[in-house]
């Protein structure tokens, strides 16, 4: 792929003593849509965070679009400008409970960029449209349900348009009937030809979904491709293991 | 309504607080009297070396308690304020702590026929004071005296008598050290007291504050009892009749003011 | 108990319900804009800054509301007029409101009691709020005016409630300063005829109502908020 959107190199991240992320590069090219996959502490949550800037990362540079910045030394107003290309979808919504979903969508758009009050809501229908939310615009986040929730957390990083758009376990927290809704709005936007990173423990979704996977272990990626390529012939120990184990916990022929 | 009910429940729970016995009788048929008094006012009722009461209230009915064999005089201590809530509700049959008397307390309580005490109340400033002999000397100047006593109530009423040029009322109810600070500060400019009390003060804090002029007013003391109280009250008048016909009393008085200047 | 009685000292304390409840809502006031500025500091771990509120905090908690006004009281009449002379203010000690002395006591409870409620309030709003404020872009200072403040303040009323209630009860205290209050107004005003018991329970009666009154208020603006919040 030719057109790289966002670059990483030699991304480190330790907590206190404990190394999470060991010098990870990664690379994204626009419209890609990639899966990051592995075990819980394998620091794919803390690598999405650093490159939201919500984590301060110990050494590392990130290219995105065409701003370059280096972690460690990231003053704040080049932290916030790099901040704003990208937007984040969480695990638990993390919707603002003090406002309504309008206002949540509108939120980053006024505040943030600075784009007048009626031009942001016009963006943000748009968007609450896309994710079947917008007859919803003035609810509060504490009459929605989880699954009605996260669509308003995904129109709110849409409305953003994000040069990448980062999806930390989008559906972890999700009833398990709710959980298909999601992944398949996330499909359409991945179709679309939106540019997306996505944490997710759904195999069969990484599967189908995505252009690429990416498995990381100990804050290192361990193995990468198309998915046909790593689920269908892992060439390392650890990525083998891992999807082994997977599959022994659900029904054969469950995804490929 | 629920509320209310709460709150009238309180109020009846501090009756009780305050209620139990003043007066009770044994099987030989002695009366044990509960005298109220309060810790704070030398040479009068205070706390000696030892935390006991001590003081002239107490020895004075100390020696009446002597020539009474039918009663037996206990002592309990309270606030000042809360002296008289605790003889209505029953808790204390005699209330004693330097009452001067007025036709609007006669109508509530029942006062002593006998005063006890003397006091000459005057005005006390600085030893540099000039220029002040009498109340109308202090109208427009600061004077400090405790809440709610005989001191109070005589500015007060100077204060309604002489409406357009008053006397600033500050009352005080923290230490008689601040109020000595005070008046030698020039934070206000004069306090009123019984001469006892200035010779005490001065003994006590080393400073010499002076009585100025005429007596503002010259009060007796008395015990307090409940209107209901006139058999204990006749009992005890007889004998306090006898012991400031002998000197009894005043020998009293002049000993517990100097046992007081001694400890210092 | 005498109704007469009871009703004069009733009139004698209510003359003083509005210095009581200004010695209450102002130390409140001031309360509030040091309290969240120190609560702040304390829950974002502001280095020395922390360290110095924490002691202070549970100093001036430590303290009885007693203890503070009379230390205040004797400082300020030993120091008041020196440092006034010393910046060449035309203010003493002799004239200076006794309220005053009371209030800035009282301020001072109030920022340290304040600072611990917005503390809590503060511990509330979860982590995930400000994670998603600063993925929409937002810099601290926005996410915090417009994402958890706005959390914070409904979270705090009902414990900033009964810090209001306390301050306007500590007003009783202020008599140690010579300052008159309800209570102080109303037994003051029985001193001629002795039935301090009239003027106790009259002087209850009028806080209960301060009390009362102020409680409601708060649960208005508690309602208030709630029906933002789900309407």
């Amino acid at each position: 792929m030719s057109d790289i959107i966002l670059e990483l190199r030699g991304l480190e991240k330790s907590f206190g003593k404990r190394s999470v992320l060991k010098g990870v590069d990664l690379r994204i090219a626009k419209g890609e849509t990639v899966a990051l996959l592995g075990p819980s502490g394998s620091g794919k949550t803390t690598l999405l965070r650093c490159l939201n800037l919500l984590e301060h990362a110990d050494g590392g540079t990130l290219r995105i679009e065409s701003q370059s910045l280096e972690l460690h030394r990231a003053g704040k107003k080049e932290s916030l400008q790099m901040c704003r290309r990208t937007a984040m979808v969480f695990q638990h919504y993390d919707l603002f409970l003090n406002k309504t979903v309008l206002q949540n969508v509108t939120e980053g758009l006024v505040i943030g960029r600075k784009i007048p009050a009626k031009e942001a809501a016009q963006t943000a229908m748009d968007a609450l449209e896309k994710v079947g939310m917008a007859d919803r615009a003035n609810s509060r986040p504490q009459q929605l349900s989880g699954g009605q929730q996260q669509r308003v957390g995904i129109a709110r990083a849409l409305a953003l348009n994000p040069a990448v758009l980062l999806l930390d376990e989008p559906t972890s927290s999700l009833d398990p009937e709710r959980v298909q809704e999601i992944l398949d709005l996330i499909a359409v936007l991945a179709k679309s030809g939106a540019t997306m990173l996505i944490v997710t423990h759904e195999m069969a979704f990484a599967y189908e979904a995505s252009d690429r996977v990416i498995f990381m272990d100990e804050g290192e990626i361990v193995e990468q491709g198309p998915p046909r390529e790593v689920f269908g012939n892992p060439q390392q120990e650890r990525t083998k293991q891992f999807i082994t184990r997977f599959l022994n916990n659900k029904s054969p022929g469950y995804f490929i | 309504m629920k509320k209310i009910i709460a709150l009238l429940l309180t109020l009846s729970a501090l009756f009780l607080v305050f209620s139990a016995c003043g007066k009770t009788e044994d099987a030989a048929g002695v009366k044990t009297i509960v005298v109220g008094t309060s810790n704070d006012y030398p040479p009068y009722c205070y706390l000696d070396a030892n935390g006991d009461l001590a003081g002239f209230e107490k020895e004075l009915l100390d020696a009446v308690d002597a020539q009474l064999p039918q009663y037996k005089f206990t002592y309990e201590l309270f606030d000042f304020k809360n002296l008289l809530t605790a003889l209505d509700t029953g808790r204390i049959a005699i209330a004693a702590h330097q009452y001067g008397t007025n036709p609007e307390r006669e109508e509530k309580y029942l006062f002593g026929t006998v005063g006890y005490f003397q006091t000459a109340d005057y005005i006390v400033v600085k030893p540099d004071t000039e220029n002040v002999a009498a109340l109308d000397d202090l109208a427009g100047k600061i004077v400090s005296v405790a809440p709610a006593c005989n001191w109070a109530l005589l500015l007060e009423s100077y204060n309604k008598a002489h409406p357009q040029n008053p006397i600033q009322i500050q009352y005080y109810e923290s230490t008689p050290q601040i109020l000595s600070s005070n008046l030698q500060n020039g934070v206000i400019d004069a306090t009123i007291m019984t001469i006892a009390d200035v010779q005490l003060m001065n003994t006590m804090l080393g400073t010499q504050f002076k009585t100025v002029g005429e007596p503002l007013s010259t009060t007796e003391t008395f015990h307090i009892y409940r209107k209901d109280e006139a058999e204990l009250r006749q009992d005890i008048d007889e004998v306090l009749q006898r012991l400031k016909a002998d000197g009894t009393i005043d020998r009293l008085q002049k000993a517990a003011l100097n046992s007081v200047l001694k400890t210092k | 108990m005498d109704l007469s009685y009871l009703w004069s000292a009733l009139q004698a304390g209510a003359g003083k319900i509005l210095p009581t409840v200004v010695l209450a809502l102002v130390p409140f006031g001031i309360g509030v804009l040091l309290g969240l500025p120190a609560a702040l500091g304390r829950y974002f771990r502001v280095p020395v800054l922390k360290q110095t509120l924490d002691v202070l905090v549970s100093l001036i908690k430590g303290i009885p509301v007693l203890l503070m006004l009379m230390a205040f009281y004797v400082i300020s009449s030993q120091s008041f007029d020196s440092v006034m002379q010393s910046l060449g203010l035309p203010f003493s000690f002799r004239g200076l409101p006794k309220g005053l002395i009371a209030g800035a006591a009282l301020a001072v409870y109030a920022a340290a009691a304040l600072s611990e409620v917005f503390r809590g309030a503060l511990a509330s709003v979860p982590k995930g709020q400000y994670d998603a404020a600063y993925a929409c872009g937002l810099s601290k200072s926005q996410a915090m005016r417009r994402i958890i403040l706005p959390q914070v303040l409904p979270v705090s009323l009902p414990m900033g409630c009964n810090i209001m209630i306390a301050l306007i009860k500590s007003a009783a205290l202020g008599s140690l300063v010579s300052f008159i209050d309800v209570m102080n107004a109303a037994v003051n005003s029985m001193a001629a005829s002795y039935r301090f018991l009239e003027a106790y329970i009259a002087a209850a009666l009028i806080y209960w109502g301060i009390c009362v009154i102020t409680e409601q208020l708060f649960k208005l603006l508690e309602h208030h908020f709630a029906r933002r919040r789900t309407a």
